[in-house]
């Protein structure tokens, strides 16, 4: 379809507008500073440009900007994804400027985390920043332009005052999006004034009929599979919205447009994927082995975005359900791993009955370093390979329960997984500009740290080796994140050095392969 | 058929003057009133002295960053579009006024809180 004029332009800057060379785990690097290496090169290993058609729509974009797009588009709208590079096509004439992102200031985790360790801004904000900056979205802000920005980190607006004023943006939006886009785009077609801030609370989150079905491709073949979780954790925003599970047929539906316009792999999206279909907490083994046989059916790898350790223990010791979806997963001949993110979130039982009650159901939250270890366990006999995140600094934090995470982190060196620590920033830090220096950093965090970190980049180099990037074409990059791997582990030790700490002996790991 | 968000009757609060930490409180005291009686959309409403100063939005943060049941919007007018807004007034507004003297037009839904 030829494209003239875009009134409404969807869009986001390179860090986000990227498939990470088809590689989620990548997405991380977007989060830091470039180590190590020219920024650019950093970009292009961990963002590279998103292929697009001749009018600068894009290959593939992020899932929160085709559902908006497939939601204005089903309402009549001349709404486009563009990429940020083809966003000058369309602006001197366009109404509107959309744009979503997963941390437009670098201070959610891990992009925090970066910083505090770094003292560096990471990319996703440096890119951000450039795109913002562009002359000619300031030249079509003068002429009227409307500039609405949404997503998870919304609430970062509310620390960058100076920056949502001078970039001139009118509305941000803060939940689920459906509802309210269409009373904004209504606003400024009708040259009402758009509210300056929009919290969607819970009872304004879209029932399923209202949420439209994808008609492009999203980065990596991301489908969601379900909204809301039920499990409450007290740091979490997703909580509290109502659970909501796609049905099979829009599933099926997303994954054809993705297949059919030369997305073959996905990510099954949930904040729980094995707990789809669920009724409360425990796994219902039937929809959930339809949904990996559409899935098999239909893609050439499968990933998971999130699943919760208590829920594959739980699924795999009553109904031995991890096995049974790896048994689907690996039947097509063109998979032997499926990747997924977990919350590891802390090796104390006590912290996590304060900040997670829920997190462990069924299990009572005093079992939760067996939940974890169990669950590790689960996945490495699987192939299930986990990136982990885990929360340092919270209020509720106190010695004992670092060096219980840190007890915990020994127990599960001999499965793969890559482990990520994240600093929990106090948002009354976030006032100040530098923000990150006034971070506290205990010994007990930096012990914690580099038991993750070697842990990570043991499990990396091995991961690489064994599933990543095997494809000849992917060679370059290989050897670049081989390359990586390498500074890292040399800055680790001179860092460690620095610090007159005793090198922690990685070699222990090799216990289980 | 996507329902709307903004077409909902709103509770209202309303501001006008100063906006400092007393003020705010104010507004917290009527938004945790109305969410505990059960509303669920509330809008609040800045009028300030020049379009387009944001400096209110740092005191803001608090009534937002604490809130998960409820809808909120944020709205920023002139001043001098508050005798219109009055007109079309269809609900009961509480008017939370702060280090200003004005007249207000005498308006039976409207609910004047006086804070400095
Ligand atoms: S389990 Fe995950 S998504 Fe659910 S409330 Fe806890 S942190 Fe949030």
């Amino acid at each position: 379809m030829e494209l003239k004029n875009v009134d409404i332009i969807l869009t986001t800057d390179r860090s986000m507008m990227t498939n990470h060379h088809g590689k989620e785990f990548l997405g991380f690097m977007a989060t830091g500073p470039p180590i190590g290496m020219p920024e650019s090169l950093w970009m292009w290993i961990a963002c590279p440009k998103m292929k697009t058609d001749r009018f600068g729509r894009p290959w593939q974009a992020p899932y929160a900007l085709r559902k908006l797009e497939a939601l204005l588009q089903d309402h009549g709208y001349n709404a486009w994804v563009i990429d940020p590079d083809y966003v000058d096509l369309y602006i001197d004439k366009a109404k509107i400027m959309m744009i979503s992102h997963h941390d437009y200031f670098a201070l959610c985790p891990p992009s925090s985390e970066w910083w505090v360790i770094t003292r560096k801004e990471p990319v996703n904000a440096r890119s951000f920043r450039r795109f913002m900056e562009k002359t000619s979205i300031r030249e079509a802000k003068k002429r009227g332009l409307k500039i609405i920005v949404g997503g998870p980190p919304a609430w970062q607006w509310l620390y960058k005052v100076d920056l949502w004023a001078n970039w001139g943006v009118d509305t941000v939006v803060e939940g689920e999006g459906e509802r309210i886009v269409l009373d904004l785009v209504r606003k400024v077609f009708d040259n009402e004034p758009l509210p300056r801030y929009v919290f969607v609370g819970p009872g304004d989150s879209p029932r399923l009929e209202e949420i439209s079905t994808i008609k492009y491709p999203s980065v990596n073949g991301l489908v969601e599979i379900m909204r809301g979780c039920p499990r409450g954790c007290k740091f979490c925003s997703v909580t509290l919205r109502s659970l909501r599970n796609m049905p099979l047929d829009i599933i099926e539906k997303e994954m054809i447009i993705n297949i059919e316009n030369g997305v073959h792999n996905g990510i099954l999206h949930s904040e729980d994927v094995l707990l789809y279909g669920a009724r409360g907490i425990k796994p219902n083994p039937e929809a959930l082995l339809k949904l990996h046989e559409l899935a098999r059916k239909h893609l050439k790898e499968i990933a998971w975005s999130h699943a919760s350790l208590a829920a594959i223990k739980n699924a795999e010791e009553e109904y031995k359900l991890i096995s049974k979806i790896m048994e689907i997963v690996k039947s097509g001949d063109n998979q032997d791993y499926l990747g997924v993110e977990v919350g590891l979130e802390t090796g104390s039982p006590k912290l996590a009955k304060k900040i997670m009650p829920a997190k462990s159901a069924p299990y009572p939250p005093e079992k939760w370093p067996q939940v974890v270890e169990d669950a590790f366990m689960i996945m490495h006999e699987n192939n299930i390979v986990p990136a982990a995140t885990l929360i340092l600094g919270l209020p509720e934090e106190s010695e004992e329960d670092l060096v219980m995470t840190a007890e915990l982190l020994d127990k599960l060196r001999p499965y793969r997984s890559l482990i990520v620590p994240m600093f929990f920033v106090p948002m009354g830090l976030l006032k100040d500009k530098d923000w990150f220096t006034s971070v506290k950093v205990k010994d007990e965090h930096i012990e914690v740290m580099r038991k993750c970190l070697w842990h990570s980049v043991y499990w990396a180099e091995d991961i690489i080796n064994r599933f990543y990037l095997k494809k000849s074409s992917t060679a370059p990059l290989r050897i670049l994140l081989k390359l990586f791997l390498r500074y890292v582990r040399w800055k680790g030790r001179s860092v460690e050095k620095k610090l007159g700490l005793k090198p922690l002996d990685i070699s222990l790991i090799q216990t289980v392969r | 058929m996507v329902e709307s968000v903004l077409d909902k009757t709103f509770y209202e609060i309303w501001h006008i003057g100063e906006v400092d930490d007393l003020s705010i409180d104010k507004i917290i005291d009527y938004m945790n009133k109305a969410i505990s009686e059960g509303a669920r959309s509330i809008r609040l409403r800045f009028y300030l002295n020049s379009y387009g100063d944001l400096s209110y939005i740092q005191y803001i943060r608090r009534i937002l960053l604490n809130n998960t049941l409820a809808t909120i919007v944020v709205e920023d007018r002139v001043i001098e579009e508050l005798g219109k807004d009055v007109e079309k007034l269809n609900n009961n507004v509480i008017v939370i006024m702060n280090k200003v003297e004005k007249e207000f037009p005498g308006e039976d839904k409207v609910r004047i809180v006086k804070v400095v």
